[in-house]
């Protein structure tokens, strides 16, 4: 304590105050008299008086004096001159000036401020006073408390003295906390007197002190005895005080620990002091069991005599006649009788904050491990106590303590000026977030959960005594001055309560039942008296009574899984729903003080659904917090609303956040609903931070929604007052608009930053991640590769034939939503142009990893930025952008689309032509300058990727390949994007996130161990794919997705790449549609034999490795310049990885394949989808179906020509037909009938009719073709039309023998037309009919044929131009005439069309033609398919297909006569009978004949009819 | 002791000037004029009738203060912790209680001016540094008057 100077050496946070001198304000100005002065020295002066002090001055002195105290600061020298002061002597009379100069000791030396406003000029309302223990030394200061020391020192000086060390004490921990100088002094000096005391009392009891007694003047030694005892107390009280002001907490707990002894003080204040220091002992675990030790005999007295007399405090009397000037009037009238001789032995409660401190601990004992809730026993006397507390005591605020410490209530906690004084105070969510914060939180709640079992188990149990009014009438509870406030309602209470005990229900309760006596009934019973007192403080007081009631209930129903109920009687339930319903009449009653409400509101949400469906709505809510916060002028309050401050908001969110953890009864969305309508009641008070971090710790879907919903919820009924409204009105809905858009900016802010978290999705996040567990293996890879080349145009079926068994059962699950990401990203390629190939390899991706979030996210985004007010579009803009550059694809692409839109960039150009000048002209919606660098930053990072991605073409995959300069060049740009994005738009996790895209991280990171491990992965595979094939078992699939059974050994050999290779050698034709249509009958001539050779050249070469050829540099120099649309993965050893925007050479033309010459040198396979041929104009896009099978057609015009080459060889002269048929279908789809229904004339089927009505002058195209007549069956097409005659003229596909029935119909073309649709084709060829439609299975026939012997070195099977000669004499059944024959087969492609597409049925059925109504049927089919943007009508074509086929089984007779081409087929003769073994396989039936069993084979299904 | 404390004991007209204001805090300049901002707008907004003592309740910040209008004049109150709405009410009712008796009729404006001293030692006996001391009227009177209870 005696350190001189040791303030000098303060510590950094020294606060240096101001010492202005002050003056009056104008108000205090205003007041003074005549003459008066305002000069604060003048007023000085009469301190200074002080010091020769003549009594004639009096007045005069106290008036001066009065002055000095209406200053709002007392100086340093003011201080300096008091502390003279008071060591003077100015006589017995003037104590009270005395007086006056300690309290401006104490206000000199203190942390506080005493006085009227002190006006300081505008810019110092930050400053703090000086306080004499910045400035002035401990031995100036010592002055104050010297009296301590001074054994003769008048009682009342040491009393000021002992204030005014706590004072200085307590103000130089706020100054200089870390300087323990005057804190070490109070304690010293604090102990100091506490042993004096204790020495006094045991001098007392000592025999020397009985015989003074005994000895001497009685009278005389009584009084003095008496005096020495209070005057004990009186200071033991004071050093209570100090110690409670100012010690920190080890100090006060050695203080409180011998605090137990004065319990029993006859100053009722010290007696507090103590009390209040011991619940400090009890709180602690340690101190506890002495705690009891001390308090249970004690207790267990008062007990029994509040047993007679009804209240705890009268229990026992003071000693008789000691400190009869402290016993309040109301006690004094309890007489002195019978009390016990020694004060020690009792408690003094008669103070009502004593009894307040005593409920507390009496709960913390009962609670804590020593009694464990053991109330029947152990802890039987401590909650005797708390029940006559909280039934019979006669002060509310005691009883509402000890009903909230009843329940399980934490201790209070006090706030300090700096805690105030922190930023956000009251506006911050008081929620536990350090780890120790949590569990002690958990703590309280298991607590609290305990005492609502506790209270449950006594809750029928009858209480100790039966009423505050009962067995002790009337104002009796009245002790102390302090309970004068609540006399009037303690009267009242007590004569209700009276009038309870004798039966008669109280005011507003319901009737009083036989169980109302109970423990739980009468608590809450008093409880309702509370909450219908007209005192808003009491009402406020029951009401947080209530609410710990209700949060104790929630957690014991939370932590008792569901078997709250159990325990509960009946009573209890019925009294909470009382309370509740009174409540709930509370938070909706206008007219009540916010706080109230807010109570309310708190106690509501903890009694949620425990044991009824909710009360509380957004709506309660809403209307709750738009009344009672006293914060509107008066004008809107009384019309319109008056919202709630922050402080409130905050207290309910945090009652809300607290009860997301507690789930009983409550749903986490309904609680985040209900902040939603706080929000809305009071957006003006609503804290954003308080908000969000609600939404931090709700689970984040939830919170995402509710702060979706926010940002997309209508304005509130605050924001929209009446247009007559009076201005205040007027001016605060304006307020709660702009505050309200506040809310919204946020919850855009709070998305931005969020949602990917909450979503899972995020550009750092591995691909491989998003794609599935075990997607690093080769399998799920080549699934990706597949489902990306499904969306990319790429014909399912042919990757199916191409890729790995695995792969392409992935690539069959995945065609699906790959064509319907294909359509969609062809409606977007039409309109962005350049960027269209990344679009759709995005939007594969997001067919892949759907994020329904952070799509809902983005698109609310976009909306609020479109509609939303500037704040809100900015905030949405930063919010689109974060997204942006955090997502991964697709989600990125959209958010930039969606960012560049608003800046009027389309498609990555400026909507005006001008380039980055129009830009920049251009933002009507105000977010330039956020959106402006976002998308900077985001086209470096796409410019980077493509760089990148070129680089690796070049390069590698890996860090090995790559010249030094261009990895530093990566390293560099990568930095610098890093850099870009963190200054740019937001922060992103530097380790992990890859601007540059996942590929370079390889880069970027090189590791050794990873590539090592994908090596000897891609060997494992490269393996295990050898083994399979050399196995023969792979599966082949379709376009369909359905299986082959083609198990020829050579099957691989009958795919159309073939074909499709043939047509890509007429590439110059294709530059004219109507060129190639009328140019193919030049090789017409060579159809069949020729291609044939072409792909037996094609195949051969495949066969014997020619593809590896890079040095055949005939071939390099003849490859066609070309592009890569896409990224390609090699998956096996002939294809080549190539990576969007890549210039590649095309080799050879594959049909589906190219194989391709890259820049690296490497040579091999790629899709041809993939590739983009330079000298090849892209097919126009727009009339596309853009399903799965128009790109095919586009990117292999030649289909056309070389089908309508095929089909005109057979026809003659009509080469254009079939072509024609062709490029409408893949223009106008099946929709418009076509003219040229040849079928028709009457004779078809009934569901040829519409055909036949539209038939004529439809086709659009002009054909020059004079002989080509639409309507017209005139001989003049006799060549064609002979041709069909002499196909179906004499044929049996009459009408109604073949109705679809036997004959699988138009189904098998089904989708033949493009030469894709296998099982039409083959079926075509193994008809052998050259004519008409079926030369394209016939070519494809041939073709297979001859690469079969070609591969097997057997000269090639002549083709048979028989069969179709043969067909008509072999048409069974009646013929219904040339044109009318094929009705039949018409009918059932109708049939199956209809299934498939009915929009397509007319057309169709005009045909009256097997092949070309399955032309128009898979043109149908390829039409709904891309108009229902997926595969499902193709599959259902190809069920359609499935079905019609699928009639075989049983048994049958050939019609013609067949010969086995091939191993597996079987021959036979016209008649002879057949057991058909299976259903029929894409047109062919694996048959025996029954004849000869032990031949078996495949026979065509259309030479068989079945019987 | 961080149960609670009182912060902050302030005497106003009716019409909003302060005629006693007591803190408890080393507040700045700045934060007084809000604490007495937020009483201000308090008492405002309520309809406070005349002769009948009914108590208010208000949030500031963290805390919460009560304020009873008596006659011309309004009594506020700022505490935390322990000091709450019903606490406070008490508190400021004893100190009512006590005025009235000490000034000897019902405090004004102009009686709490001029018998200043009074005011200010009443509220020193009554919230001693934020803590509550005594509460029996006999007891502050004769504190105020610088003696001991049993004098």
């Amino acid at each position: 304590m005696q350190k001189p100077g040791s303030t000098v050496a303060a510590s950094q946070r020294l606060i240096q105050g101001e010492d202005p001198t002050p003056t009056y304000n104008n108000y205090v100005r205003s007041t003074l008299g005549k003459g008066e002065s305002a000069n604060y020295s003048d007023h000085l002066q009469a301190l200074a008086a002080l010091k020769a002090y003549d009594e004639k001055q009096s007045e005069l002195v106290l008036k001066q004096l009065s002055r000095l105290l209406q200053y709002g600061h007392f100086t340093l020298a003011g201080v300096q001159l008091a502390l003279q002061i008071l060591q003077t002597d100015i006589g017995r009379d003037e104590k009270a000036l005395m007086r006056i100069v300690q309290h401006l000791v104490l206000l000199g030396l203190g942390d506080g401020s005493a006085g009227t406003p002190l006006p300081v000029p505008l810019n110092s309302g930050g400053m703090f006073l000086s306080k004499a223990v910045d400035r002035l030394g401990l031995e100036v200061l010592v002055a104050a408390w010297n009296d301590l020391g001074n054994e003769r020192a008048a009682f009342v000086r040491k009393q000021a003295a002992l204030r005014a060390l706590a004072a200085v004490t307590r103000a130089s921990n706020t100054s200089k906390p870390d300087d323990a100088t005057y804190v070490q002094g109070l304690y010293v000096t604090l102990s100091g007197l506490l042993d004096k005391v204790d020495a006094m009392r045991a001098g007392r009891r000592g025999l020397a002190h009985f015989l003074a007694q005994a000895q001497g003047n009685k009278k005389k030694t009584r009084i003095a005895d008496m005096r020495q005892r209070v005057e004990m107390w009186s200071l033991l009280r004071g050093a209570f005080a100090a110690a409670r002001l100012a010690l920190p907490w080890t100090g006060l707990y050695k203080v409180a620990q011998r605090s137990l002894s004065a319990l029993g003080a006859s100053d009722p204040v010290c007696a507090r002091h103590a009390l209040a220091l011991a619940s400090l002992v009890a709180n602690d675990a340690a101190g506890c069991g002495s705690f009891i030790a001390a308090m249970e005999p004690l207790l267990r007295q008062h007990v029994e005599a509040a047993r007679a007399t009804g209240a705890l405090h009268l229990g026992i009397r003071p000693p008789k006649g000691s400190g009869g000037s402290f016993t309040a009037p109301g006690s004094a009238s309890t007489g002195d009788a019978a009390a016990p001789p020694e004060s020690e032995s009792h408690l003094n409660l008669r103070d009502t904050w004593a009894r307040v401190y005593l409920a507390r601990s009496c709960a913390v004992v009962i609670q804590s491990d020593h009694i464990e809730g053991d109330v029947e026993r152990r802890g039987a006397v401590f909650w005797q106590t708390l029940l006559l507390l909280a039934l019979a005591d006669p002060s509310e605020r005691v009883a509402l303590e000890a009903i909230r410490a009843m329940f399980g209530a934490p201790y209070p906690r006090g706030t300090t000026a700096a805690a105030m004084r922190a930023p956000g105070a009251g506006a911050r969510l008081p929620v536990a977030s350090l780890p120790s914060e949590v569990q002690a939180e958990a703590t309280q709640a298991r607590t609290l959960g305990a005492s609502w079992y506790m209270v449950m188990k006594q809750a029928l149990a009858q209480p100790p005594v039966q009423g505050p009014g009962a067995a002790a009438p009337g104002p009796a509870g009245a002790s102390g001055a302090a309970a004068a406030a609540a006399a009037a309602a303690a009267a009242a209470g007590g004569g209700a309560s009276g009038a309870a005990a004798a039966g008669v229900p109280p005011g507003g309760a319901p009737g009083v039942r036989a169980d109302d006596t109970g423990v739980f009934a009468r608590v809450a019973w008093r409880l309702m008296r509370c909450l219908q007192s007209r005192s808003h403080s009491l009402v406020c007081g029951a009401v947080r009574a209530v609410a710990v009631m209700a949060e104790s209930r929630a957690w014991f129903h939370a932590l008792s899984g569901g078997h709250g109920h159990e325990v509960e009687p009946e009573v209890v339930r019925r009294w909470m729903r009382t309370l509740q319903g009174f409540l709930l009449m509370l938070a909706g009653d206008d007219s009540v003080s916010g706080c109230e409400r807010a109570a309310a509101l708190e106690a509501l949400i903890w009694s949620q659904g425990i044991d009824q469906p909710p009360t509380l709505s957004p709506g309660l809510m809403l209307r709750a917090a738009s009344h009672g916060g006293f914060t509107s002028p008066p004008a809107a309050r009384f019309n319109f609303a008056d919202p709630w401050p922050d402080c409130l908001l905050t207290e309910v969110l945090g009652v809300l956040a607290r009860r997301l953890r507690c789930t009983a009864g409550m749903p986490p969305e309904l609680v985040l609903e209900l902040a939603g309508g706080l929000a809305a009641g009071s957006p003006t008070g609503m804290p954003r931070e308080a908000l969000q971090a609600l939404w931090d710790l709700a689970p984040g879907p939830l919170a995402a929604r509710s702060a979706l919903q926010l940002l997309s919820a209508p304005l509130p009924p605050l924001c929209q007052p009446p247009t007559a409204a009076p201005v205040e009105v007027q001016a605060l809905a304006a307020q709660a608009e702009a505050s309200f858009n506040g809310l919204k900016a946020m919850a855009a802010c709070w998305l931005g930053e969020h949602v990917n978290t909450i979503a899972g999705e995020y550009a750092w996040k591995s691909w491989e991640a998003k794609l599935g567990p075990g997607a690093g293996v080769a399998a799920a890879a080549a699934a990706a590769a597949a489902a990306e080349a499904t969306a990319t145009e790429a014909p399912a079926g042919g990757d199916g034939h191409w890729g790995a068994g695995g792969a392409a059962a992935a690539a069959a699950g995945a065609a699906p939503a790959g064509a319907g990401g294909s359509g969609a990203g062809m409606g977007v390629g039409g309109g962005v142009g350049g960027g269209a190939e990344a679009v759709v390899v995005r939007m594969a991706e997001a067919a892949v990893s759907h994020s329904p979030l952070l799509a809902m996210s983005m698109s609310h985004l976009n909306r609020a930025m479109l509609t939303g007010t500037p704040v809100v579009r900015v905030a949405c803009a930063q919010a689109l952008a974060k997204l942006a550059v955090r997502s991964g694809e697709p989600y990125r692409i959209q958010g930039y689309s969606l960012l560049a839109a608003v800046l009027g960039r389309v498609g990555g150009l400026p909507a005006g032509l001008g380039a980055g000048a129009g830009a920049a002209g251009w933002d009507p919606l105000g977010v330039a300058p956020v959106v402006g660098p976002a998308l900077e930053v985001l086209d470096a990072m796409y410019a980077g990727e493509l760089v990148l991605e070129r680089h690796v073409s070049q390069y590698g995959a890996r860090a090995r390949g790559w010249p030094e300069a261009a990895l530093e060049s990566l390293r560099r740009r990568h930095e610098w994007l890093l850099g870009a994005i963190s200054c740019a738009v937001c922060a992103v996790p530097r380790e992990v996130f890859l601007p540059l895209g996942p590929r370079s991280r390889r880069l970027l990171f090189p590791d050794d161990k990873e590539d090592a491990e994908e090596d000897a992965r891609n060997a494992a595979a490269a393996e295990a794919e050898q083994q399979q094939q050399q196995h023969g078992d792979q599966q082949y699939y379709d376009e369909y997705g359905q299986p082959y059974e083609y198990d020829y050994g050579a099957a691989e050999q009958y795919d159309y790449g073939d074909y499709y290779n043939n047509a890509s050698q007429q590439q110059p034709e294709q530059a004219d549609p109507y060129g190639q249509q009328q140019d193919p009958l030049a090789r017409y001539d060579m159809a069949g034999q020729k291609a044939a050779a072409a792909v037996e050249l094609n195949w051969g070469a495949e066969q014997s490795g020619a593809y590896d050829g890079v040095d055949d540099a005939a071939a390099v120099a003849e490859a066609r310049p070309a592009v890569v649309l896409y990224s390609f993965h090699a998956e096996s050893g002939d294809e080549v990885s190539v990576t969007a925007g890549d210039s590649v050479r095309v080799v050879h033309d594959l049909g589906e394949w190219f194989q391709v010459l890259t820049a690296g040198g490497q040579q091999g396979l790629v899709p041809a989808s993939y590739v983009q041929i330079l000298d090849e104009q892209p097919p126009p896009h727009g009339a596309d179906g853009g399903g799965g099978r128009g790109p095919s057609l586009q990117q292999h015009p030649s289909l056309q020509p070389q089908r309508s080459v095929s089909s005109s060889s057979a026809a003659g002269g009509l080469s254009t037909q079939p072509s024609l048929a062709g490029g409408r279908q893949n223009s106008e789809s099946a929709a418009a009938p076509y003219g040229y229904n040849y079928g028709g004339d009457g004779q078809q089927e009934p569901g040829g009719a519409a055909g036949d009505a539209a038939a004529g002058g439809y086709y659009p195209y002009t054909y020059d073709n004079p002989e080509y007549g639409a309507t017209n069956n005139d001989s003049a097409y006799g060549s064609y039309y002979g041709d069909y005659g002499s196909q179906y003229g004499t044929d049996q596909y009459g009408a109604g023998t073949y109705g679809g029935t036997t004959y699988g119909g138009g189904g098998m073309y089904g989708g033949g037309d493009d030469g894709r649709g296998s099982a039409a084709a083959e079926r075509g060829g193994k008809k052998k009919g050259f004519g008409g439609f079926d030369d394209f299975g016939e070519a494809l026939l041939q073709a297979k044929t001859a690469v079969a012997a070609a591969r097997q070195q057997q000269p090639p099977p002549q083709p048979q131009p028989e069969p179709e000669l043969q067909r008509p004499s072999e048409a069974p059944g009646d013929s219904a005439g040339p044109p009318s024959s094929s009705g039949g087969g018409g009918t059932a492609a109708t049939a199956a069309a209809a299934a498939a597409t009915p929009a397509s049925t007319p057309p169709a059925t005009s045909y009256g033609d097997d092949g070309t109504a399955a032309d128009m049927w898979g043109g149908a089919a390829a039409t709904a398919a891309a108009a229902g943007g997926g595969g499902a009508p193709q599959e259902q074509a190809a069920a359609a297909a499935e079905d019609g086929g699928g009639g075989g089984g049983g048994r049958g007779v050939a019609l013609y006569e067949f010969v086995a081409e091939m191993p597996e087929e079987l021959s036979v003769a016209a008649g002879e009978e057949l057991e058909v073994l299976g259903g029929e396989v894409d047109g062919w039936y694996n048959a025996r004949l029954v004849s000869d069993p032990s031949r078996a084979g495949l026979i065509p299904a259309s030479y068989v009819q079945l019987q | 002791m961080d149960a609670g404390r009182i912060h902050c004991f302030l005497v106003s007209t009716r019409g909003g000037d302060v005629i006693y204001e007591r803190f408890f805090d080393r507040f700045t300049e700045l934060e007084k004029a809000e604490i007495r901002a937020a009483f201000s707008t308090a008492s405002n907004n309520v309809r406070m009738p005349v002769n009948q003592e009914q108590d208010f309740i208000a949030p500031y910040k963290l805390t919460r203060f009560a304020f009873i209008p008596v006659a011309d004049t309004v009594f506020y109150l700022l505490g935390s912790g322990e000091y709450d709405e019903v606490g406070l009410v008490e508190v400021l009712r004893v100190i009512i209680q006590v005025l009235k008796d000490v000034l000897g009729k019902v405090p004004s404006p102009g009686l709490m001016l001029d018998k200043y001293s009074k005011v200010a030692l009443v509220v020193d006996e009554v919230i001693n540094e934020g803590l509550l001391e005594a509460v029996d009227k006999e007891a502050i009177k004769k504190g105020i008057k610088g003696k001991a209870a049993w004098e």
